[in-house]
């Protein structure tokens, strides 16, 4: 029966495994502040997307100029969704550091799944500071930001898929 | 359930020659051998049959058909060293004792309803349980009975869904795998099966017990994971008004990059309860309101709840009602703000504590009522019966800005029950119990222009079986089944059904008093719930997608666990479980179009295997007490061989409470390892996935019945997440005055 047992008299045990527990909850690392890496800047709506049809907007960046439908719709690095009136909206896409070639602003069709009838291209980055120039290429560093990349959309010259691989070099 | 028929009829053919034998009663008071104070809640066991029973408020019990000749009586309660004592029993007499237990020692065990419908000790259990008694919740000071259960041995939150063993990942309160009852009572919302905590009134539970494992052989849906029972107290004999002010702020947050309020948030909360006996009617009436400024943007809450216990009759025949109301308003922030979300000085990849800019409005608001209605006679033969009605509304309606989204459920409840002692090895219990769930929600039709008002309903019904059979002097052997019928009704493209049969076998082995040797294994089914089969929207930045297919999951489940008191202050239990699930539901995150889509889709295969050991201690002249729990485990789904999403694989519980001179020091370390696997974001940078670490300090002061607390939670001001893009609370700064008239 339990009545005819000693109470424990080893002091060093009871003390040892408060000190073990004490010393495994100081042990804090937590969620530490994480500086942003990616491309940031601001994107201006030359003409307006119609909002009823429009599905979502955003931002892809690609370290490549995709030569085929499949690179077009390989999707690894986006933004948040855009919102869908402008004038301008700011914008960010967080990326692994290494360099762009191609930042693109994607239109999709409202209620069209297939995407390649649904997506379109709605303006790329572009030192010429109009939506469908020569594609410009940009860096990202690691742990920093590489701000100021302006976009420039035109939703009512939007191209297609094909138009798309047609207008790349 | 021809042959189930039979069974049960053969079982009963045979008990009855047994019930029939000229048999004794044995009965008497439990009381403090130091105060000579009745005890309460003491188990009390004729050893080498199923006759047990629980001492009442003023310490006493009755055994009925206890066979004649020499027997041993086995009593013990929480706080009190057990006894074993041999009485002598004549046929159709009454032997009447007073037992007086020691107050020592290292906790043995606590009483639990939930194992087996019926009230039992821990140890006698055949599977796991845990249960928190109403000191240890209240010294933690917690604002809800959740905040209390997070405590329990091998139970973890993630976000607001308990898990139990990793039978639950996340889905955001929809579909828990875990029952919850009151008072043995069905409360999982109607909607999304998830558990409203608020609903409880914290100042008046007795305890909670939390059950491992498949329950679904007595309890059907819901149960596959485990059974959270909150049993609340009972109304006072003299009068009783007791009164808690609660109150505190949140610490800075541990980077000073994330400081985004530039005031003191703080939470202050009042409840008051008032019981007494008016003639032969026992009155609990209890109100209580809160409010909390919370610790992150749009992260504030309001809360209004009201509960009512009325009970008529003794402990042979009671009737008793309960209603419980509670209100909540409160912010509802989703997912903290990544760079461009909102303004960021520091240029932060995310921002634990803001919300992005379009969400800073975002509101729900939920009212929960229910009332339920409970019948417990014991009858003047061997048997006893408990009937049930209940009622349950859930009501809510969040708030995006640009969309509204609400539900009503409503949830109608029965149950009918017998127990038979038709030997004093053979205790049967026999029951039925159905529900009706209505609900109306625009969640469930789509969205924009195309959303409106539809009504869907769910029905379910389920008779039950379950024998407790003494085997010898030291085995006892339980074994049940329950057939359950559930359909849902919408207007969808499918109206799903299942019926299914779940048995459960149990063994419990005592091959001397200090050691208890368990096992058992069951199948136990979870029917999806309305929001799992209906939902269809987009909403706050996520899309969900409805699958039409989604079936019922189901499991297999079986532990093996060994208790031992191996000296006066260590107490060890060892568990090995695994449960081997079909069709488990869980949302599953699609990245087709670029777009965070959320569909609950059914895993084949998966499973979930785990150890787990307990370690209660009592030290230093029982000034000390507590516990070490560790659980290990180890998901997988079958089909990719990736673990099971936000399970841990390691986890940690550690609690100790010191008692010097009227001072109670508490001090409570939880950990769970990073999870292996998330999936809703699993961008490398955005969702950093650390494990869980908090320290919870407390420390009450008594005089006479007035007790003054201070706590502080998560004091090492640890940053984590238990879902992705979602802080934990940081550190805050309790006290609470608690005062009985």
């Amino acid at each position: 029966m339990s009545s005819d047992f000693k109470p424990v008299r080893n002091l060093t045990f009871q003390i040892s495994s408060l000190v073990s527990l004490a010393l495994l909850a100081a042990c804090a690392d937590g969620l530490e502040p994480v500086p942003f890496q990616g491309v940031s800047g601001i994107i201006t709506y030359w003409t307006e997307p119609d909002s009823a049809s429009t599905d979502w907007i955003r931002l892809a960046a690609y370290p490549e100029l995709p030569q085929t439908e499949l690179d077009l719709l390989g999707f690894l690095a986006y933004s948040d969704t855009l919102p869908r009136q402008g004038p301008t909206a700011p914008y960010v896409v967080p990326l692994e550091p290494e360099r762009y070639e191609w930042l693109v602003v994607v239109w999709k069709e409202r209620g069209n799944e297939n995407l390649l009838e649904a997506l379109r291209a709605a303006g790329w980055y572009s030192a010429d500071a109009v939506a469908f120039g020569a594609p410009a290429a940009f860096l990202v560093a690691a742990d920093s930001e590489t701000a100021g990349i302006d976009v420039i959309a035109d939703f009512e010259n939007m191209l297609t898929i094909a138009e798309v691989l047609e207008a790349l070099p | 359930m021809r042959r189930l028929g039979l069974c049960l009829g053969l079982g009963l053919w045979l008990a009855l020659p047994a019930a029939a034998q000229e048999s004794g009663v044995v009965s008497g008071r439990v009381v403090d051998a130091a105060t000579g104070t009745p005890v309460s809640t003491a188990a009390v066991r004729v050893v080498g049959t199923v006759l047990l029973t629980i001492a009442d408020d003023s310490g006493r019990f009755e055994l009925r058909g206890v066979p004649p000749g020499r027997r041993r009586l086995w009593v013990e309660r929480i706080g009190y060293a057990p006894r074993e004592l041999e009485i002598s029993v004549s046929a159709g007499a009454r032997a009447e004792l007073e037992i007086a237990l020691e107050p020592r020692a290292v906790a043995l065990g606590s009483v639990v309803v939930a194992a087996t419908k019926r009230e039992l000790s821990t140890r006698d259990a055949p599977v796991s349980v845990a249960v928190l008694e109403d000191d240890e919740l209240r010294l933690r000071v917690p604002a809800t009975v959740a905040d209390a259960v997070a405590y329990a041995p091998s139970v973890q939150f993630v976000g607001e869904n308990i898990n139990i063993r990793g039978s639950s990942g996340y889905s955001r309160g929809t579909g828990t795998r875990v029952l919850f009852l009151l008072d043995g009572v069905p409360a999982n919302a109607g909607d999304s099966g998830g558990i409203n905590w608020d609903i409880v009134p914290l100042t008046e539970v007795s305890r909670v017990e939390v059950v491992k494992g498949a329950g679904s052989a007595l309890y059907g849906t819901s149960a596959l994971g485990g059974v959270v029972n909150v049993v609340t107290a009972e109304p006072p004999e003299r009068p009783i008004t007791r009164v808690r002010l609660r109150g505190g702020f949140y610490d800075d947050p541990p980077q000073s990059e994330w400081i985004w309020a530039n005031q003191t948030l703080g939470y202050y909360s009042a409840e008051a309860s008032h019981g007494r006996h008016l003639g032969p009617l026992g009155v609990w009436l209890r109100g209580g309101w809160g409010t909390d400024d919370g610790f992150r943007e749009n992260g504030d809450l309001e809360r209004m709840n009201a509960a009512l216990r009325l009970r008529l009759g003794g402990a042979a025949d009671t009737l008793s009602l309960f209603g419980s109301w509670a209100r909540e308003d409160y912010g509802a922030p989703i997912v903290w703000c990544t760079r461009g979300q909102c303004d960021d000085p520091n240029g932060l990849a995310f921002q634990p504590l803001r919300v992005p800019d379009d969400a800073r409005d975002d509101r729900t608001r939920s009212d929960k009522g229910r009332i339920h209605l409970t019948h417990r006679r014991r009858w003047s033969g061997p048997l006893s019966s408990f009937g049930r009605l209940s009622f349950q509304r859930n009501d809510w309606e969040s708030d995006f800005g640009d969309q509204l989204v609400w539900a009503l459920a409503d949830r109608y409840g029965g149950e009918l029950r017998l127990g038979w002692q038709t030997a004093s090895w053979l205790f049967l219990t026999l029951g039925a119990e159905g529900a009706y769930t209505d609900i109306e929600s625009n969640l469930f039709q789509g969205v924009g222009e195309e959303a409106s008002d539809t009504d869907y309903d769910i029905r379910e019904l389920a008779v039950f079986a379950q024998g407790e059979l003494g085997l010898g002097s030291w085995v006892t052997l339980t074994a049940g089944v329950r057939t359950d019928i559930w359909r849902a009704r919408g207007d969808t493209l499918a109206d799903p059904s299942t019926s299914e049969l779940s048995p459960r076998l149990g063994l419990v082995i005592a091959p001397d008093a200090l050691t208890r040797v368990r096992a058992s294994v069951g199948r136990g089914f979870r029917a999806p719930s309305a929001s799992e089969l209906y939902t269809a929207t987009r909403v706050a930045g996520f899309e969900v997608e409805r699958n039409p297919s989604l079936q019922p999951e189901q499991s297999w489940a079986g532990e093996v666990g060994i208790q031992r008191l191996l000296t006066s202050w260590l107490l060890l239990d060892v568990a090995g479980f695994y449960y081997d699930f079909e069709d488990l539901i869980e949302g599953d995150t699609l990245f087709s179009e670029g777009a965070i889509k959320i569909r609950f889709q059914n895993l084949p295969k998966a499973r979930v295997a785990g150890l787990e050991a307990l370690a209660r201690i009592s030290l230093f002249r029982e000034r000390l007490q507590g516990h070490v729990a560790y659980t290990f485990l180890d998901t997988e789904d079958i089909s990719t061989g990736e673990p099971l999403a936000y399970r841990p694989e390691h986890l940690l519980t550690a609690s100790g409470t010191l008692l010097f001179r009227g001072l109670e020091i508490g001090v409570d370390y939880r950990y769970a390892s990073a999870f292996e696997r998330v999936q809703v974001f699993t961008g490398p940078r955005l969702d950093a996935l650390v494990p869980m670490r908090e320290l919870d300090v407390g420390l009450a002061y008594r005089l006479g019945r007035q007790t003054l607390r201070f706590m502080v939670d998560n004091a090492l001001n640890y940053a984590y997440t238990t879902i992705e893009r979602n802080l934990q609370p940081i550190r805050r700064y309790t006290a609470a005055l608690e005062l009985e008239f």
